[in-house]
This record gives structure tokens, C-alpha cells and sequence, in this order.
């Protein structure tokens, strides 16, 4: 038997078996190499943003006089977990246990507050340090939204660094009424990081997309989070290219609302310096030979006057003359647990108008994010 | 300086996976190195022919923070077949803890603390060669992992080679299935192509393959090898295809 076996076995036969398993190999390679992924995504300037739909939900179909709009930075569904990277905590990696409970608080509160379109920041979708849940969809299946946009600003294999591993995070909005046009702009980077930092490190965006009210009209959407540790002139180049952007839509006469994150503090500010207030144990700034003199991120007075521009042209969530009047009613950030909001970084900006005093700053969803969530109502221009 | 050890010593454990073939330079097969032969790479292990049927080996590189050792033992040949077994052990503790830092290097998380873990493979080889130059060789390991206390179930590195292996961690046990095929092009320029398959029964991931393909020029004291490796695997955030490339040079000496 052994003999024959060996005769089977011929020469011939392993040449066979050597030609198709090269083949079958380069049949795999084909296949496969379109699925690699690079280590870290390198976005294009300009990209299509990811579709989300759930049809379970309805879409209204009469023209409301007037839509309630709202922007959150959810801390990627940390509520306010002792997390390392900005609020001097020590963990990395959430359970996704703890993770779905920070969700449903956050989709509860949405579904209680009932906003028409929703401008979110710090949406993890498939990152370790959030055990993987896909917030984009659970916000989408346990609130009353029927379509959102998403796309990324961090989105790697892995981020060597502090145990981060894989990391998708970004920026989206959700809506009722259908999302069209939905693209992804890519901001400036920083610029005074080495190139492996660079390499791994945040991409910040704006989402531009345009969002049709049946048989209303049909009028732009934006979503964007400036970056927060640029520590150079970057923000001021990302305020200047989301600034022309909101100006060719206002000069093709179209109107926009615009949401998000600018990780900058509103001109007039009492205080634009909060090193003192994110110190971290062990930390210490303002000292001769400090080095950072200022911690990242914390020092906004040479940026004071950088979103200026804004208030001059467009209409705020908060007139500045309101905000001088009484600045800790519309603070929506802080970094440490137990204390109260103590800076403003998030705002809503248009060119058409805002329903009068209808802002809210929700500081009462202090358990939430280290952010709260600011709304408004927006009057529904009468054109098609 | 820790972080680029921990960087090297981990793309290490990667690249010495890439097999050799040839009359000395046989690893993935039932064929052992002749008495006093030494073998080894920059990424490769570290082999000893003890005595003609039996040899050691370990990666050097890993070694103070990886204690690993691998023992091949040539039996009788069965049914026509060279037959070997293999028997390993490995404790991969000290460079989890390395891995588990804050700042640039960290591949894991600091608040992970990791207990003494301790794996035991055992695998069976068996091989075929249809002529002086070609042979195949079959596989089928039984893997099972220690730890000294369950681990935290979100503490695995979710990238290529090192899930599944760090899996039987989690799991307690594993299987894997392999075949590889090694030949020879010409006199010294010889290639090896296998797939390996890793099952995982009763973990959430428990599906996981690799393949390779590689080509090397060999001579008597030296080689030089390249290639590639190609992954699929399911992890936490899903399925994943990756891409590698390969390459090492080997040396040996009597």
C-alpha cells in the first residue's frame, strides 16, 4: 500500500499540487488585498460620509414652522468615567456593559429633550476603549431618528499608545428627515507634532451635508470638533476653513445650521486660561522652568478672539451680549468630576434665525459627558 | 528605549514564525537538525540539534521577557510518514506587563495587571516527501494556556498572530490544524507555502487562519529569506483580513 502510495505520489503530482497552490494563493491575494486596511486611515480632504437608516423609524412628512436642533459632545459613552486621557483618570478600556448603561442614559435624555436634528461629537463606533459598541447605531435604534451621518476623526488598527488599541471615533448628526450630500472635509492638522505622533494622532473634521424637510425646503447641516490639544495656530486654520465654508453657503444663498465642538472659549471670555482647573496630580504649569508652561488644551487666551468672526457674521446660540451678562449660564465643559461647568465650547451657529430666548444650555446633565448639550429652536425658512 | 525593545521583540515574535526548508534548514516539518547543528536569525528561534531525533529551540530575542522553549522529538516513521512531535511552553506574563504602560509603547492598557500564564503545546507532525525535493507535512497541536486568575476579557491585543495565541488564555484551550508544503526552485533557492487554522471552541472568537508563502536563497552557513504572511481571523470588532511582509536572514554552523 505504502508503494502504491509513493507511485501516486509521483513527481507529476507534486508539481500539480505546486501549480495549484499557487494558484489558490494568488486567487486569496486578489481577493484579500482590497480588504487591507492601512495601520492608520489617512483621510482625503474631501470624502462621503457613512449612512445610517433605521426604517423602523418614520420620517415626518409635514413642514414644521419651526425645528429644535441640538449639539452634544457625548464622550464616546464614557459619562463621566475617571478616564485617563483628559479628566486625570486612570482608565483606558470601558466594559461594554458600562458602556450600553451610558447610552441609554444618553438616549433617554435625547428622547426626552426631542431634538429634530442632532449635531454629536465623540461618537465611538468600533474602539477598544469602548469595548466595541457601536454608539452611531444604538443611538439610532433607541431614539426616534430615522437617518444619520457619521465620520470619523481617529480611526486606526491600533494606536500604540497608553493601550488605545483599535480606534474609530468621530463626528455625526442625526435627523429625522433624510440626510443628503453628507461629505466628510478634512481639517488641518497639527502642526508642531513629530511625524509618529502626527501618524497615530487625531484627525479633526467637518461634516457638510444637506438635509431635505418633505415638501420644505432643503438647507445644510454641519458637524464639526476643532481640535482640542492643538497647542499652534491649527485651530485658527480649521476656524478659517469651516468660517469660507459656511461663507459659499451663505453667499450661494442657501441657509445652514451649524453644531458642534470648537474646543474654543467665546470672545469677551472672563477666563481664558484653566491650567489650574485640568492640572492633574503631579502637574504643574506657570512655574519657571515648567515646561509646558500652559497644559494642552487649557490655555484658550491667544485663541480668544479666533470664533469673533462667527459672531459677527452669523447668528449664535448665545448673543455675546448675553453671554457677558452672565457667562456660567452657558458654560457646557468641565474636566473634573464634582464641579461645576466652567468654560463654553460648544455652540450653534446660522444664517437664517433662531426662535428668541430659546437657547438652552443643558448644565443639569452634569452625569452625562463633560460636556453639555445646547438646543435651540430654528425657524424653517418658507422656500423650496 | 523599553519601547522600542517592546515594539522589536513583539514584530520578533511575528517574523520568527517564517519557516525555512532546505536540507539544514528544515523547521515547520517532521525533519530535525543533525547533531550539533546550531541554527538561528535575527527574528528566528535559536535551534540546537541535541541529538539526531531530538532538538531545542527558543527565540532568544523574547527570552528574558518571554521565557519559551520548544522541544522536537523525531519518532519512528508511521505509515510511511516522518513523524515528530513537538512540545512547547511559554509564559508570556512579563511582556504583557512591559506592554501594559501609559504613553508611546503602550500596546495595552496600564490598569491591566497580568498574572503568571503559562502555555503548553503539543503538536504532532507528520510528513510526506514525494522526492528529495519536496515533502508535505501535516499538523494538529493542542494548545492549552494558564493563568494564574481569569483574565480581564478586555485586556486582549486585537491584532493578527497575537489573538489567537494569547487566546487560549482566555479559553483555556485551543486547537490548531496546519499543512505546509516546502520545495525547492533549484539548488539553493527554495520556497515553503503552508495554512494554519486555530479553532478556539467555546470562546466568542474561536475561528482563525494563516497562511504564508515564502522564498529563500540558502546556503550551507547562511540564508536569506522573504515573503509573506496573510491573516483572517474574527476578533471583538469582527472579521479582518491582514496583509504582512516577511523576511529574515538565518546563519548556522556545526
Amino acid at each position: 500500500m505504502y508503494q502504491q502510495f509513493r507511485q501516486i505520489m509521483s513527481k507529476q503530482t507534486a508539481s500539480s499540487i505546486r501549480k495549484l497552490t499557487i494558484m489558490v494563493f494568488l486567487i486569496i491575494i486578489v481577493i484579500v488585498l482590497p480588504d487591507c486596511e492601512p495601520l492608520v486611515y489617512e483621510f482625503p480632504s474631501e470624502e462621503t460620509c457613512d449612512i445610517y437608516e433605521n426604517t423602523k423609524n418614520n420620517e415626518p412628512q409635514t413642514v414644521p414652522a419651526t425645528i429644535k436642533v441640538m449639539t452634544w459632545n457625548i464622550r464616546f459613552g464614557a459619562a463621566r468615567a475617571h478616564w485617563f486621557g483628559e479628566s486625570c483618570g486612570e482608565r483606558v478600556v470601558l466594559p461594554a456593559d458600562e458602556v450600553r448603561q451610558n447610552m441609554k442614559a444618553l438616549a433617554d435624555k435625547i428622547n426626552e429633550l426631542k431634538p429634530d436634528i442632532l449635531f454629536l461629537q465623540e461618537v465611538d463606533v468600533e474602539s477598544r476603549r469602548t469595548s466595541y459598541v457601536d454608539e452611531m447605531q444604538y443611538l439610532l435604534d433607541n431614539t426616534y431618528f430615522r437617518y444619520g451621518v457619521f465620520a470619523s476623526n481617529w480611526k486606526a488598527q491600533y494606536v500604540p499608545s497608553d493601550g488605545l488599541g483599535r480606534m474609530n471615533v468621530g463626528t455625526a448628526i442625526l435627523s429625522r428627515w433624510r440626510i443628503n450630500d453628507a461629505v466628510r472635509i478634512q481639517l488641518p492638522l497639527i502642526d508642531n507634532q513629530d511625524a509618529l505622533t502626527r501618524y497615530f494622532y487625531i484627525r479633526s473634521n467637518v461634516i457638510k451635508s444637506k438635509i431635505q424637510i418633505p415638501n420644505g425646503p432643503e438647507f445644510y447641516a454641519i458637524c464639526t470638533h476643532l481640535s482640542a490639544f492643538a497647542t499652534d495656530s491649527t485651530k485658527k486654520k480649521q476656524v478659517d476653513l469651516v468660517y469660507g465654508m459656511l461663507n459659499d453657503i451663505d453667499q450661494s444663498g442657501k441657509k445652514f445650521i451649524i453644531g458642534g465642538d470648537f474646543n474654543l472659549v467665546p470672545p469677551q471670555s472672563d477666563s481664558t486660561d484653566y491650567c489650574d482647573e485640568d492640572m492633574c496630580q503631579g502637574e504643574s504649569y506657570h512655574h519657571t522652568g515648567d515646561e509646558p508652561f500652559h497644559k494642552d488644551g487649557s490655555f484658550y487666551t491667544p485663541e480668544k478672539d479666533w470664533l469673533m468672526v462667527f459672531y459677527n457674521k452669523y447668528m449664535p446660540d448665545v448673543s455675546l451680549s448675553a453671554y457677558t451678562a452672565n457667562q456660567q449660564a452657558y458654560f457646557t465643559h468641565v474636566t473634573r468630576f464634582n464641579t461645576p461647568w466652567d468654560r463654553k465650547l460648544d455652540y450653534l451657529f446660522t444664517n437664517n434665525k433662531w426662535v428668541a430666548n430659546s437657547t438652552t444650555t443643558h448644565q443639569d446633565l452634569l452625569e452625562y459627558s463633560d460636556h453639555a448639550p445646547v438646543s435651540i429652536m430654528w425657524e424653517v425658512p418658507n422656500v423650496k | 528605549m523599553l519601547n522600542k525593545y517592546i515594539i522589536a521583540a513583539l514584530i520578533a515574535l511575528i517574523m520568527s514564525q517564517s519557516a525555512n526548508a532546505g536540507d539544514n534548514w528544515i523547521k515547520g516539518t517532521a525533519g530535525n537538525l543533525p547533531e550539533g547543528r546550531w541554527e538561528t536569525g535575527l527574528f528566528q528561534p535559536l535551534r540546537y540539534g541535541y541529538t539526531n531525533d531530538m532538538e531545542f529551540s527558543t527565540q532568544p530575542l523574547l527570552f528574558f521577557v518571554m521565557p519559551n522553549l520548544d522541544f522536537k522529538w523525531k519518532h519512528d516513521e508511521l505509515a510511511g510518514f516522518q513523524f515528530a512531535t513537538v512540545h512547547s511552553v511559554y509564559s508570556p506574563t512579563i511582556l504583557l506587563n512591559l506592554a501594559s504602560r501609559e504613553g508611546t509603547g503602550g500596546i495595552l492598557s496600564p490598569e491591566f495587571e497580568f498574572p503568571f500564564m503559562l502555555s503548553i503545546n503539543n503538536e504532532v507532525l507528520l510528513t510526506k516527501s514525494f522526492d528529495a525535493n519536496h515533502s508535505m507535512t501535516f499538523k494538529l497541536g493542542l494548545n492549552l494556556g494558564i493563568s494564574g486568575e481569569k483574565l480581564n476579557p478586555t485586556s486582549t491585543i486585537d491584532l493578527p498572530f497575537f489573538f489567537p495565541r494569547l487566546a487560549v488564555f482566555y479559553n483555556n484551550w485551543s486547537v490548531n490544524l496546519g499543512v505546509d508544503y516546502d520545495g525547492r526552485f533549484k539548488d539553493n533557492l527554495i520556497y515553503s507555502v503552508d495554512a494554519d487554522y486555530y479553532t478556539i471552541p467555546g470562546y466568542d472568537y474561536d475561528t482563525y487562519f494563516e497562511h504564508k508563502l515564502t522564498a529563500g536563497y540558502y546556503k550551507e552557513g547562511w540564508g536569506i529569506m522573504a515573503g509573506y504572511k496573510l491573516f483572517y481571523g474574527e476578533y471583538p470588532f469582527g472579521t479582518q483580513w491582514h496583509l504582512l511582509p516577511m523576511f529574515d536572514i538565518v546563519w548556522g554552523w556545526n
